[in-house]
């Protein structure tokens, strides 16, 4: 069984209406954020897995840095978690990645596509509340901002709020890797369309 | 009825001097107030934070029964979150001022800083987006944090030192906006976390040996 890089799972609100009948809502809002951002971080040890292994050199030892970082994240959340009384979700055995990765540069795009997701699962806690959980989640947004960026050699103007939508690169293409503006993919999610309502 | 229309024409006017952050919906959405993911995030909606604002500064209006302006009496004191959003549309401003007055100090550096500056007109479109203030202008007691002109700021005049200049300021600017994250509803903190993480990757890409944008 296999699952695609999950979009943050459900999000807080929906986990918190399943659980509000047992459990006060702030803590069962909590630990639903506190699960999406452990799913993301789950595709990411995953992800990485995969992106190590189609890169070398300096890029290779960055993804091997990133790897361990996601996991550390992972087991930071999973304590979290277990100390509000909730069942870490687990990793699934596979997951679907959203365009084929078989060379150097479609490694980057999915190592800063997967950033992308952790940011944007993290936004979910900076929803929250609580003053140190809306912290922590407003600098684990930050950090894979940061490495994003790193990957993408760009920066985002809404990380984590809006991103671009994965696409593979382009046949033949060279030069940085710069996700294309939509890849109607299989497993291509395109953000909807956004933009301020007026100025 | 005239009557009805003077009233009408009143409760038009209740966000005047004051401010109410509103709740920002993307045009031609779907509508739903639950939330919506983007990307996979859950983006949270405050409607019914959005109905209490707007109830409550209309109802001493409605209270007033039309008796004209003389019988409004002392407007609504200003939410805090809308303290908080106008500080961090002054922080964008300043920032805007900021790389224009590098843009004219090192012209060079154009098409480096073009695409970060871009961003922080985002910044700032999205940000006012989010406040409903009739006539900016007016802000009463409250003079605008930002110098006017790029003329106002006494920025570096060598490549390597301006982007040195713009990165402190980048990082600074993101700090501000995380210390005021704990001030805002969850929807503003999620758009100001969002725009401290955009502001720490522009410093990122503004360190030396890197090319930003």
């Amino acid at each position: 069984m296999s699952a695609s890089i999950p979009r943050a799972v459900a999000g807080p609100a929906a986990r918190a209406d399943g659980q509000a009948a047992r459990r006060p809502a702030a803590p069962a809002a909590a630990a639903g954020a506190l699960q999406a951002a452990l799913a993301a971080e789950h595709a990411a040890v995953y992800g990485y897995g995969v992106a190590g292994a189609h890169l070398s050199g300096a890029k290779q030892k960055a993804a091997a840095r990133d790897w361990e970082i996601h996991q550390a994240a992972r087991d930071t959340l999973a304590a979290m978690i277990t100390a509000l009384g909730a069942q870490p979700v687990a990793a699934a055995p596979a997951y679907r990645l959203p365009f084929p990765v078989h060379g150097r540069r479609a490694a980057v795009m999915l190592a800063a596509f997967l950033e992308d997701r952790v940011a944007a699962a993290y936004l979910g806690v900076v929803a929250l509340s609580e003053p140190r959980l809306r912290m922590f989640g407003a600098r684990a947004l930050e950090s894979a901002a940061l490495r994003a960026a790193g990957w993408r050699g760009r920066a985002l103007a809404f990380p984590g709020l809006e991103a671009p939508a994965p696409s593979p690169p382009a046949p033949g293409a060279s030069g940085p890797a710069t996700p294309g503006p939509s890849g109607p993919g299989p497993a291509s999610q395109s953000p909807p369309p956004t933009g301020p309502a007026g100025a | 009825m005239p009557g009805d229309g003077r009233c009408h024409g009143m409760l038009g006017a209740r966000t005047v001097g004051h401010g109410v952050v509103r709740d920002r919906r993307r045009q031609g959405g779907s509508g739903r107030d639950s939330g919506h993911e983007n990307g996979g995030g859950r983006v949270v909606r405050e409607a019914t934070r959005r109905g209490v604002l707007a109830a409550a500064v209309s109802l001493p209006l409605l209270a007033t029964g039309c008796k004209g302006i003389g019988a409004l009496g002392t407007p609504p004191r200003q939410q805090p979150d809308v303290a908080v959003a106008r500080d961090a549309i002054d922080g964008e401003t300043l920032m805007i001022s900021r790389y224009h007055a590098v843009l004219s100090a090192v012209p060079a550096l154009a098409g480096q800083l073009g695409p970060l500056l871009d961003q922080h007109r985002e910044h700032l479109a999205r940000l006012r987006a989010r406040l409903i203030e009739p006539n900016p202008a007016s802000r009463a007691g409250r003079p605008p944090a930002v110098a006017a002109s790029p003329a106002g700021l006494q920025v570096p005049g060598t490549p390597a030192a301006a982007r040195a200049y713009l990165r402190h300021a980048e990082h600074a600017a993101a700090q501000t906006l995380l210390g005021q994250l704990t001030a805002a509803p969850p929807s503003l903190a999620q758009l100001l976390a969002s725009i401290a993480a955009s502001e720490a990757t522009h410093a990122l890409l503004l360190g030396p040996g890197r090319p930003a944008g």
